[in-house]
């Protein structure tokens, strides 16, 4: 074989995202094509099943097989590429009937909670609607076709890979748009006559005619990046520009005739009487085939259910209701094990931080805590929930203490808000700046010894779990930020709970002790306070307590009570504490920057009096809570002025403070998993000095390169972004909730919101600058850049 | 995630999200073509324009009679930073570097701006080699926020479409109200 041919053949591609992408897509529709078929739907037969993966197949090969790499060289191959992804793939996908295999096959979380909803989307029908219509649809077709083929674009097309790619999809795009309406897939009804194609396609025709016509007869070269590749097959650019015009032209023009074909075919066996499913592709309005039926009765008996109560619904989904993860979860051992194991870490810890060398680096207590517990830690709220105070080890002692102390004292009513929370965290933060505690393995072991001690202390003096819910830093912060967390404990049925005498889920009964924080069930409507620790579930009798995801709760958007907390917007510590973690996601974050460090540096330079510890501690206070209080009230006040409301600026604040929490935890997790992504290695540096102190291992040079921070990877910079972003939308999104609690939008509403959106949309703009600094690798072997 | 063709499926997300290895470009723009004994030698360089940081130089050897590609060559580059005549950095072209076994690529990290000298040295089967320099213009790196603007413009996808929803919503809802009244 010639080796230019040998080259052509060998130069297949392998994109592991298109590939995932197609074969999920494939897999779906399988899936649903199956169910349907074992519902008796006649009109799915095989060679639907086939045109779709071929469908899927075309585009695979259009952007994977050998044309890829050559369309830089060759414009006929470039256009090869065009036809399959826009006369090819687009009518064998539309052939297969794919919206209903693929919204069946789709697993049922997704489909019910995602695609369900999005279809039912009024703006989703009007666009889908609009984009039904034969004059938007060819519109569009002949837009994307003869616009990308002007010189200026094209050329940009060929020199980024980016516009490439958008050019392929908007390609892609504009042709399923286009042949959607020529095939009127199953179940869509066409919009117009289907007399309406003949003109349709006839136009569509004629553009292509002209455009390839064009292509094929010019004497000039319309793209001249042909003209300085080097030439493959003794083929002259111009030669190249006529046989990409040519193939154009033949293929375009075999598509519209089969589609001709097609449609006249139908309008020639149309008959006037319906017929049953599978053997009509538009069934007339009001006659249902089985498909429609069913679908009808179960969209009809989930409205019943949903009018029965506003509480999670059975089809809800459940951690707990998952195989061997709901079992070992409320198994009654797996909490105390989880604390056990915990337990041991913090041990070993604190006797590396007090005994082990003071290389940070290298000791369990200097980067444990600091590099993959808190980066482990958000990682957890993101993707379920509070684990963490799940598998606290501090409150394992509480049932010694309890036993020890035997007092039931109640936790004073003057301490029975977040203030001293919110003082704690201040005194914290100030701390781990003040004393760098990340640099520090023997203040880092202190901390935990004093954690375990004032653990131990005011749960064996007092009822319930007081630390955890009034006391301790960590807590707050995990009640916080797992306000967005996606699962929530809550009720599976709150019929279930109306008929429940004992309520043992606070109460405690004969299978578990009820809720140590004070939360009841029924009423609880957040994650505020919740730790977790699945108490509740194993105290009800009715076994009606799970893990739930995406419970349509008010956690984040106000106005439901969350059991024992009150109405949050009310409650002026619970927005300080709100507002205090909000700052201290930017400010921790900002502090350890080079701009900020060298500002730092130049202001102590000027106030040689003061020590760094003061120094810090004023930093800590104006930053955390008096420039941030001054802000919120500011706002509040533009807010509440703007938008003529009557409530007062205190309690509009109060009210808008949680808009935060959302852009909050995009910075915690930016950050954390910053120092996780970049700094993982160190547990092993340090786990092997562990082990080579007593003769268990050696520690060598691949060890200690594992202590230095090495070099950032690159998608870890839009990873960060993109946390950000999703915090953005969040907290915007909060913020409307907030200003629009009736969704009915007016103007009052957006003057009530603004504010708060350009309050977020600053803060995510001092994010993405804080991001782009540079930033100290702390816990690791280098300083600095 | 009962059924183990989903637990399979999100495995391999985190697979493929960890351990993708994004393909390596052989397009670009033709920096420099020329003919030496008995080929003709073509070299792209990608970004569009090159800019500082990392760049992909990917060479395409031909028969200079017959245009057919040329595989049996070997080829280094090396790079001449402005203001110098000693190569600061070279590599090897190779196949295993470029997507289209047509190419040999080698990849550079670019540390500074302005006019870069490219020695390319082609070495046959034979131990002959010819070899050509040629510049290369390099461009200041893009501000950071610019090469990073597609992901921090990402919210104005999902925010506008939200915008729009409520509109047509808000509209909706008035002009049944209107039409009730």
């Amino acid at each position: 074989m010639a080796a230019d041919w040998q080259a052509f053949w060998t130069s297949w591609q392998f994109d592991a995202w298109l590939t995932l992408v197609l074969v999920l897509t494939a897999g779906v529709y399988l899936r649903g094509w199956l169910r349907l078929r074992q519902r008796g739907a006649r009109r799915f037969d095989g060679w639907r099943l086939a045109a779709f993966i071929l469908g899927l197949t075309t585009v695979g090969m259009a952007l994977q097989s050998p044309v890829e790499p050559f369309s830089s060289l060759l414009l006929q191959m470039h256009m090869l590429q065009h036809v399959l992804l826009m006369f090819v793939a687009p009518p064998l996908l539309w052939l297969a009937d794919p919206e209903l295999p693929l919204l069946i096959g789709l697993p049922k979380f997704f489909r019910q909670r995602l695609a369900t909803p999005l279809l039912r989307d009024p703006l989703v029908r009007w666009v889908t609607s609009l984009l039904a219509h034969p004059v938007v649809a060819l519109g569009l077709f002949i837009i994307a076709g003869w616009g990308w083929h002007l010189p200026a674009f094209y050329q940009l097309a060929l020199a980024s890979e980016t516009w490439h790619r958008v050019e392929h999809a908007s390609f892609f795009l504009a042709a399923l748009v286009f042949w959607r309406v020529v095939i009127a897939p199953y179940p869509s009804r066409a919009t117009m006559s289907r007399w309406a194609m003949l003109p349709y396609l006839l136009v569509a025709g004629l553009q292509g005619t002209v455009f390839s016509g064009l292509l094929t007869f010019s004497d000039r070269l319309f793209y001249p990046h042909y003209g300085t590749v080097p030439r493959l097959w003794n083929i002259t650019p111009l030669d190249d520009q006529a046989i990409a015009g040519a193939l154009m032209w033949l293929c375009g023009s075999i598509a519209y005739l089969l589609a001709l074909a097609w449609v006249a075919t139908e309008l020639w066996n149309e008959s006037p009487q319906p017929q049953a499913a599978g053997g009509h592709p538009h069934p007339l309005p009001g006659t249902l085939d089985p498909i429609r039926q069913q679908t009808a009765a179960r969209i009809a008996r989930l409205r019943t259910r949903k009018k029965k109560t506003s509480q999670p619904s059975p089809e809800v989904w459940d951690l707990l209701n998952v195989r061997f993860v709901g079992t070992l979860l409320k198994s009654k051992t797996f909490r105390p094990t989880l604390q056990t194991v915990m337990f041991l870490l913090a041990a070993l810890i604190v006797i590396d931080g007090l005994w082990g060398p003071q290389a940070t680096s290298l000791n369990l207590a200097g980067v444990t805590p600091w590099i993959h517990w808190r980066g482990l830690l958000v990682i957890g709220l993101v993707v379920a929930g509070n684990v963490f105070c799940m598998a606290c080890p501090f409150t394992l002692p509480r049932a010694l203490a309890k036993h020890l102390f035997r007092t039931d004292w109640n936790w004073p009513n003057w301490l029975r808000s977040k203030w001293l929370a919110v003082a704690l965290l201040i005194v914290f933060f100030w701390a781990y700046e003040a004393f760098a505690l990340w640099d520090s393995p023997w203040w880092t072991a202190w901390i935990v010894v004093g954690y375990f001690a004032a653990s131990f202390a005011v749960d064996g003096l007092f009822r319930g779990a007081a630390f955890c819910k009034y006391v301790c830093p960590i807590g707050q912060f995990n009640f916080v930020q797992s306000l967005c967390s996606p699962l929530q404990v809550a009720v599976r049925d709150a019929n279930v709970c109306h008929t429940c005498d004992t309520k043992d889920c606070i109460r405690g009964g004969p299978q578990g002790s009820g809720c140590n924080m004070e939360l009841f069930q029924p009423q609880k409507t957040g994650n505020l306070d919740c730790t977790f620790c699945l108490d509740c579930v194993q105290a009800c009798p009715h076994e009606n307590v799970g893990m739930l995801a995406f419970v349509e709760s008010s956690q984040l958007t106000g106005g439901a009570l969350s059991s024992q907390n009150g109405r949050w917007y009310r409650r002026t510590d619970v927005a300080a504490l709100l507002t205090i973690l909000a700052s201290a996601a930017f400010v921790n974050a900002a502090w350890m920057v080079e701009p900020v460090v060298r500002l730092e540096e130049q202001v102590r330079a000027e106030l040689p009096s003061i020590s760094r510890s003061m120094f810090v501690a004023i930093g800590m206070i104006l930053s955390l809570a008096v420039i941030p209080a001054g802000i919120i009230l500011a706002v509040a006040a533009v807010s509440r002025w703007w938008s003529n409301s009557k409530r007062g600026v205190v309690e509009t604040a109060t009210r808008f403070a949680i808009v935060l929490v959302p852009l909050a935890l995009g910075m915690w997790t930016a950050h954390y998993t910053f120092h996780l992504f970049t700094s993982a290695g160190t547990l092993w540096a340090a786990g092997t000095r562990v082990l080579s102190d007593y003769h268990l291992a050696t520690f060598g040079d691949v060890a200690l390169a594992c202590a230095c921070c090495g070099d950032v990877a690159s998608w870890i910079l839009p990873l960060e972004i993109v946390c950000l972003d999703i915090g953005l939308c969040g907290s915007l999104y909060v913020a409307y909730r907030i200003a629009c609690p009736g969704h009915n939008l007016s103007w009052a509403v957006v003057k009530a919101w603004t504010p708060w959106a350009v309050l977020s949309v600053t803060l995510f703009a001092a994010g993405i600058w804080i991001f782009f600094q540079p930033m100290q690798m702390r816990g690791t072997m280098v300083l600095g850049g | 995630m009962r059924n183990p063709v989903w637990q399979f499926v999100l495995v391999a997300s985190v697979w493929f999200t960890v351990d993708h290895h994004w393909l390596h470009a052989d397009g670009g723009r033709v920096c420099w073509s020329g003919i030496s004994s008995s080929y003709r030698l073509t070299v792209f360089a990608e970004p569009v324009p090159l800019r500082q940081g990392p760049i992909d130089l990917s060479l395409f050897v031909q028969d200079s009679q017959e245009l057919t590609p040329v595989s049996h060559v070997e080829a280094t580059f090396a790079i001449i930073p402005p203001d110098s005549t000693t190569p600061l950095l070279e590599a090897k072209a190779t196949r295993a570097n470029a997507t289209s076994p047509l190419f040999q690529a080698a990849q550079f990290k670019v540390p500074i701006t302005g006019r870069w000298q490219v020695k390319l040295v082609v070495t046959e089967p034979d131990g002959s080699f010819f070899s050509a320099t040629f510049p290369l213009e390099v461009a200041p790196p893009q501000a950071p926020a610019w090469s990073m603007a597609f992901w921090i413009a990402l919210p104005v996808v999902p925010i506008s479409w939200f915008v729009i929803r409520q509109l047509v919503h808000s509209i909706a809802l008035h002009r049944s109200q209107d039409a009730r009244s």
